[in-house]
């Protein structure tokens, strides 16, 4: 076990993440910042070594922040100091800081339809993920499909790439849609990015209203999909699908620690402040709200973790950037039809194999759990949570520990710790 | 320095970069494919892409359920898939 000792600890080194840690060490603060992937940069800069990504990566070391990457962070404590573990290569990773800094960022709602589970079928942001992270989808024919403005972009990057981008199947209709422009006429930057994004899209075939029958699937994997509006249906012929409903903040962590929450998101005050106290909240786990939200929180708490003044212009910022957000969450409303798509066998829970329903007759996500091991998985429920929090209307919510899975031998080296043993200042070890 | 490396994937030597993840390089060097089994039989392939969906757990260096999407590939990387199944 390796144990890193620093004034604040941040979780999450994607845009908020470093622009909280960045905030707290340009002050003289000690940092260190936590993430599971390889490199910083979150989802939004995976594999981006221009700017605005390098640009961060570099204030990040010339500010002096420790970065630790690869660390996925399995648990934490807080009162009179804070305590994560970390898991990476096999080994464990102790921080003890005075203050914390959650960046958790989000993930994808995925939603069951007759054959998403098929090879090729992904999430929106899990099809750009994987081609930022070299996919090759030259030639491909690929559909996006689901719900919400990120369909945009990454349907541009596949065609950028070299791909067929067959269709674009949005659920909300085109009249809800148009709700946007009001908002986007207001910020002038996200006027001139979806006129870019309209150029880069021309010729794709899109659908609004619309939404997913089932995937056609051959030799064990996507060869077509078929769409409906509720009164007519089509079909395509494709090898990927890049499918999901919305983002969900991701809260495990700050569950586990005992913040409170307001909707799916962790709930914070005007200066990021949760529930918990020593405890700071940005970006998408405080509400879903894009990257230029993101980076304005992650500086907010990062000020006023280090209880430096909070230049009031950037207080205004987020709130005018939330506020288009606001307008975008209320274009892309999910239909209640979506509700219906999987009705029957069609699996729920990917990690036990429990179907819609199975999972659909018991009371609870509690009940799921014992019922039919739905959660229990290696993914912990961060796939079918949500889906079931969208189905059926529960409330999801797991405290306990660990919050990722870990190997036995590493858990035992985590419990073996008393948790508050050695909290406070100290060297590297 | 050079960009690409040589790894096996089920035993076959294969040509990838070192700024792929193991979930690419599976894919890339074969065909959109199923890389392991549910509980329940069906192939399962790469979902989330950032490490959130554990569909894409492979054996990688002898390490089981390994999340393909969040390990980048080295030189000499061992991945098993049931890719000699499909």
């Amino acid at each position: 076990m390796i144990t890193i000792a620093a004034e604040i600890a941040v979780v999450g080194a994607g845009p908020a993440g470093m622009s909280a840690a960045v905030a707290c060490a340009e002050r003289g603060a000690s940092v260190v910042m936590l993430d599971e992937n390889a490199e910083s940069g979150g989802q939004i800069w995976r594999g981006m070594r221009d700017a605005p990504a390098s640009v961060w990566r570099a204030r990040t070391v010339s500010a002096g922040v420790r970065v630790e990457a690869g660390v996925s962070v399995v648990h934490g404590e807080v009162g009179g100091g804070v305590s994560l573990w970390g898991v990476r290569d096999g080994g464990t990773v102790r921080v003890n800081a005075s203050r914390l800094i959650l960046a958790t960022g989000a993930r994808e709602l995925m939603l069951p339809f007759n054959g998403w589970t098929t090879p090729g079928v992904m999430g929106i942001g899990g099809l750009q993920a994987m081609i930022k992270s070299g996919l090759d989808v030259r030639d491909r024919r690929v559909v996006l499909l689901g719900s919400g403005p990120l369909m945009h972009p990454v349907a541009a990057l596949a065609r950028e790439r070299g791909a067929q981008v067959v269709a674009m199947v949005e659920q909300a209709s085109l009249a809800r849609q148009m709700r946007v422009l009001g908002a986007l006429s207001r910020v002038p930057t996200k006027m001139i990015q979806a006129i870019e994004l309209m150029q880069a899209l021309r010729g794709v075939p899109r659908y609004s209203g619309w939404w997913p029958v089932r995937v056609v699937a051959e030799r064990g994997r996507v060869a077509g999909l078929e769409i409906t509006n509720g009164v007519k249906r089509e079909s395509f012929e494709c090898e990927m699908i890049g499918a999901s409903f919305g983002l969900v903040p991701n809260v495990r962590l700050a569950d586990a620690i005992g913040c409170e929450r307001s909707g799916g998101a962790m709930k914070t005050d005007a200066f990021q402040r949760t529930s918990v106290d020593g405890v700071w909240c940005a970006g998408e786990s405080a509400g879903i709200g894009g990257v230029d939200v993101a980076v304005l929180e992650g500086e907010i708490a990062g000020c006023a973790a280090v209880g430096a003044d909070i230049d009031r212009q950037l207080l205004r910022g987020r709130d005018r950037a939330r506020a288009f957000v606001a307008a975008l969450d209320r274009a892309y409303a999910l239909r209640p039809e979506l509700r219906a798509m999987a009705g029957g066998d069609e699996i729920l829970c990917r990690c036990e194999d429990a179907s819609v329903a199975q999972v659909r007759v018991c009371e609870s996500w509690r009940d799921a759990k014992l019922q039919c091991r739905c959660g229990m998985g290696e993914c912990q429920g961060r796939t079918c949570g949500s889906i079931a929090a969208y189905l059926f209307g529960w409330e999801v919510r797991d405290r306990r520990a660990p919050t990722a899975p870990v190997r036995v031998r590493e858990l035992m080296q985590i419990m073996s710790e008393d948790p508050f043993a050695e909290s406070g200042q100290g060297e590297v070890r | 320095m050079n960009e690409w490396i040589t790894m096996t994937i089920d035993g076959v030597p294969v040509r990838a970069r070192r700024d792929w993840s193991v979930a690419v390089a599976i894919w890339n060097t074969s065909a959109v494919r199923g890389v392991r089994r549910a509980v329940g039989g069906e192939l399962r392939a790469p979902v989330c892409g950032m490490g959130v969906c554990y569909e894409c757990c492979v054996s990688i260096d002898g390490r089981e359920k390994a999340r393909s999407c969040m390990v980048m590939c080295r030189e000499g990387m061992d991945v098993r898939t049931i890719g000699g199944e499909v």
